[in-house]
């Protein structure tokens, strides 16, 4: 009886390694599809990369060219010494091969540094992402918030009276404003509120010198950017929503709460509003991702000084590794959101999982 | 019931508009001599633009301070841009004497830090700047704080008018202030002094920095210098000592506030500059508009400024000359512009006022072919008789057929063939914004009409422009762009450096000596006595003054203008909105008493011409402001 309780307690190391292999070989099978997903987005992540920064130096203009004009005009020198004049300041050769010039930046990233402007020294796309992303996120994330829920509500309305004067009045709206692109919606809302009447201001983000609290101001300038975003998103999430709630409304738990009886109101908000959501729930997650890229033409009719009108400066500046800096950031959100946006599909329903 | 309420809603949303859009008339102001203004806080509200991710801490750090630049730094002294006024500011006086300048500070000037101003400041400038100034200098010695003297190199000495002028241009001069930047200036100083004279065998030995020889290892340990000094943050009050001093500035807004300390401080004509990050031109148009801005340069599309001062009774537009020319320049790699008469004839294909009358109808045509400068400038510059040399195109399609024909072309059903055989299609490069748009499609439209198939390529910026241009091989055929520009006073010099030093030369291909990498372009002189070699005659025109630089200048324009190396279509005007209920003291009252858009333009000999002139910011910088030229009518 003692000799078998000894031989239990020997740590049988062959035996611990087979059942750790089992686990992991197990573990692995059973998130095969998660990890597949992953796999994918690390190769989606490099070719982001590569793709960004090929198509950028190798187009001609770079920052050399820039910042030679710069010289040019300020020192009135001429172009081809300025030229030379601007690689030993930059420190910076345009003609040191591409691909040495990739492998140095991937080198740099792993260290956390997404690309040192080549323009100003000390400023690096990790800054300027610091500096310009709240900016963007406090539009776009409070944009997409109203226009989801307003989507949803008439989205799920449309569907539950139909024929009626609401859903016109609804349909007519989405194909009105999404028919109009947002900056469009933006140059509109800016004559009418910005210009003849007033009441908003037509550039920027705060103004230090209106004497109005922090936010308060904040929340003003950002007034009209966030209504142009709203009228288009709001349009789009209300026709998703739509799509959702008549696959919904033929259901046998719709068409019983309806035989039990229960008001309208109840059914579309605990039966038909609640399920048609499911779906949205997903795209929600890889909107919020979009929004870190910023609306560069809603930026840039705002004068707003958002991650989007940035990149569009960098990009005008060629100063490449800001700018693939940016782009690695907004790249690297969207691809982990449709990763978690895929994984969390797969738990919802797992015929997906079992599918891959 | 509800289709009645959603009518009702429609008018009302277009009546509400179409009352917004057109709420006044473009008509005059009056009562601006005698009633008061409405700027009792003498405010001046503006545009400008400067780097989002922050202005650095210093000029030469990288990033643009934009309005801080315009109206907190200045130099010794400041040139007025179209006029040859010079306005003495942190210079007392120049003293040229030979190869010699003595410069006299002023005693009262200030950095914004509380130091004074002394002349290692400036010697800490040129040494760290090398820039076309320095070019000409042999050395700068400081005699005492206020005194230094420049001593030029005597195989290229500027006349005194052009010593003036030079050092005038360099309007931020006073941006390296010794008591800062010690270590660095003395090490340039140092390395400057270290090198051996440039050899008299040098090509390049005219654009020497201080006459030395800067050799490759020299031009690295300078490159070094001037990199640790770019990325030197000084701690405390931005390098300035101008007229007025950053108090805030964020990502879109930048105010200033008047230099109480200044040594022109009673004079200065606003007490705060609020400064708007440039937006988008609808967006710029609807605060001009609205009344929100006070003053911006700039001459938008006929309809655009025409809605800004109907909608705005407040606004008045005048209209300056810009000493530039828009036209079209070859690209001399090409083969099909070897052949001077196919040059010729294009000289005769566009209709060059209406490209003028669709890009900017306040301008002048020209029917010259491009000559480097813009022809009321060589009028002035040039003998007349010299002047009457250079040939006037008229519009004639016809005059074009018959000099392509005589160089072996010929037109088919299809359009036309050159003399190998084969179908004539261009290309055109231009920047995509106005008016070179409209520029680009008119051509298009008239060179079809001719019968030669256009291929309009846009670009984002003159840079990108310059940088599809100059390569092998470029894709482009020829380019809209000024053929003729002098943003620096209006000595010919100013001129021929747009030409030769900056984009034109460069983006025309013009051809170049193997060995030196020189442009190397012979023209015939003026009088038809002998020939000159053009980028030789450029590099000394500083030198020249009086009869020798009116004859020099004449063998560069009109010697050039015979080549036919592209096509003049208009001289330009650029011009200023001002908010007339706030800002004072503006010329032209009985102009913009009857019509806020004034479309007459000044010239030369025009009493008017200097005090339009002064109200461009970019021509003056800051100092119609620091003298109360401009200021707030309160």
């Amino acid at each position: 009886m003692e000799q078998e309780v000894v031989k239990k307690k020997k740590f049988d190391f062959k035996e611990f390694c087979k059942k750790a292999w089992y686990f992991i070989c197990q573990f692995f099978y059973k998130n095969r599809y998660f990890f597949k997903r992953l796999g994918f987005a690390l190769v989606t992540i490099l070719f982001a990369i590569m793709l960004t920064f090929l198509v950028l130096t190798l187009t001609p203009n770079n920052a050399i060219d820039e910042y030679a004009q710069y010289l040019v005009d300020t020192r009135r020198i001429p172009i081809e010494e300025a030229r030379v004049l601007a690689v030993q300041i930059l420190g910076y050769d345009p003609n040191e091969n591409v691909f040495i010039q990739l492998f140095r930046y991937i080198g740099n990233l792993f260290q956390g540094n997404l690309g040192s402007s080549l323009r100003f020294p000390g400023v690096t796309a990790n800054s300027v992402i610091a500096q310009f992303l709240p900016y963007t996120l406090f539009i776009s994330s409070i944009a997409l918030f109203i226009s989801f829920f307003l989507g949803i509500f008439m989205g799920s309305n449309m569907v539950w009276k139909r024929n009626k004067i609401k859903e016109t009045a609804i349909t007519s709206y989405i194909v009105v404003s999404s028919a109009i692109p947002d900056y469009l919606w933006g140059l509109i809302l800016l004559f009418i509120f910005g210009c003849s009447l007033g009441w908003f201001p037509l550039t920027g983000a705060r103004d230090p010198t209106n004497g109005l609290p922090v936010f308060i101001d904040l929340l003003w300038h950002a007034c009209l950017p966030i209504i142009s975003l709203v009228i288009v998103q709001t349009a789009s999430w209300a026709l998703m929503m739509r799509g959702s709630s008549v696959a919904i409304l033929g259901e046998d738990y719709i068409n019983a709460a309806r035989a039990r009886g229960l008001p309208n109101k109840i059914i579309v908000k605990k039966y038909l509003r609640r399920n048609a959501l499911l779906p949205l729930i997903t795209s929600i997650a890889i909107s919020f991702a979009q929004l870190f890229g910023g609306s560069t033409l809603i930026e840039s009719i705002f004068n707003y000084p958002g991650l989007g009108l940035q990149l569009s400066y960098y990009i005008g500046a060629r100063d490449y590794f800001v700018v693939v800096g940016i782009l690695f950031f907004t790249s690297f959100i969207i691809i982990i959101a449709n990763l978690i946006a895929d994984s969390l599909y797969s738990i919802i329903d797992p015929r997906v999982r079992r599918d891959a | 019931m509800f289709k009645k309420y959603l009518k009702k809603l429609f008018i009302l949303i277009v009546g509400f508009l179409t009352l917004t859009s057109c709420n006044g008339v473009q008509e005059g102001y009056e009562g601006y001599l005698t009633n008061s203004g409405k700027n009792a806080d003498k405010v001046l509200r503006t545009f400008g633009s400067w780097t989002r991710t922050g202005i650095g801490t210093h000029y030469h750090a990288g990033p643009d301070a934009g309005p801080l630049v315009i109206f907190g730094l200045e130099g010794l002294a400041q040139y007025v841009r179209t006029t040859d006024e010079i306005v003495m500011l942190l210079a007392e006086k120049f003293e040229h004497n030979g190869n010699k300048t003595t410069v006299t500070l002023r005693e009262d000037a200030y950095w914004q830090d509380g130091y004074p101003v002394i002349s290692m400041d400036f010697l800490s400038y040129y040494y760290l700047n090398h820039n076309e100034t320095a070019g000409y200098m042999e050395k700068i010695e400081e005699i005492d704080d206020k005194h230094f003297v420049i001593t030029w190199k005597d195989f290229l000495t500027p006349s005194d008018e052009a010593k003036t002028l030079l050092l005038a241009q360099d309007t931020k001069s006073a941006s390296v202030p010794y008591h800062i930047f010690k270590d660095f200036a003395d090490q340039a100083i140092e390395l400057t002094n270290s090198l051996e004279e440039c050899p008299v065998t040098n090509p390049s030995r005219n654009a020497m920095y201080f006459n030395k020889n800067w050799n490759g290892e020299a031009s690295d340990k300078y490159g070094q210098i001037y990199t640790a000094f770019r990325a030197y943050e000084v701690d405390g009050t931005y390098p300035c000592t101008g007229p007025y001093k950053l108090e805030d500035y964020n990502e879109t807004v930048m105010t200033l506030v008047k230099n109480e300390d200044y040594y022109f401080a009673d004079t200065i004509g606003f007490d705060k500059i609020e400064v708007t990050m440039n937006p988008t031109e609808s967006v710029t148009l609807q605060m001009l508009s609205s009344g929100q801005i006070d003053y911006m340069d700039g001459t938008p599309m006929k309809s655009k400024l025409e809605t800004v001062l109907a909608q705005n009774g407040s606004m008045v537009h005048y209209k300056i000359l810009d000493q530039g020319t828009i036209g079209l320049l070859f690209n001399l790699e090409k083969e099909v512009w070897e052949d001077d008469k196919v040059r010729e004839a294009f000289q005769y294909i566009f209709d060059r006022d209406m490209i003028k009358n669709v890009a900017n109808p306040y301008a002048e045509t020209s029917f010259y072919s491009m000559s480097g400068m813009a022809d009321y400038e060589a009028e002035k510059y040039l003998n007349p008789d010299d002047f009457n040399k250079m040939t006037l195109y008229e519009y004639n399609q016809n005059t074009a057929s018959t000099l392509l024909q005589d160089a072996g072309w010929e037109k088919k059903s299809d359009g036309w063939y050159d003399s190998n055989n084969e179908k004539v299609s261009l290309t055109l490069g231009y920047i995509g914004g106005d008016p070179h748009i409209a520029i680009a499609t008119t051509v298009q439209a008239q060179l079809q009409d001719f019968g030669i198939e256009l291929t309009l390529k846009s670009t984002e910026s003159p840079t990108s422009l310059l940088a599809n241009a100059r390569v092998t091989d470029s894709e482009y055929d020829f380019m809209i762009y000024f053929t003729a520009l002098n943003p620096w006073g209006s000595h010919p010099g100013g001129a021929m450096k747009h030409l030769w030093a900056q984009m034109d030369a460069a983006m025309m291909h013009i051809p170049t000596n193997q060995d030196t990498g020189r442009y190397q372009l012979i023209l015939d002189k003026a009088n038809g006595e002998g020939t000159i070699n053009a980028f030789d005659t450029y590099e000394i025109i500083y030198t020249l003054e009086g009869n020798e630089l009116r004859e020099a200048t004449a063998d560069l324009i009109v010697g050039f203008s015979k080549k036919n190396y592209g096509i003049n279509f208009y001289n330009n005007v650029t011009g200023s909105f001002f908010n007339l209920d706030t800002v004072g003291n503006l010329p032209l009252v009985d102009m913009f008493s009857e019509n806020r858009n004034i479309t007459k333009i000044f010239y030369y000999d025009d009493a008017e011409f200097n005090s339009l002139a002064n109200l461009n910011l970019a021509y003056t910088q800051a100092t119609s402001y620091s003298r109360g030229i401009i200021k707030a009518r309160d």
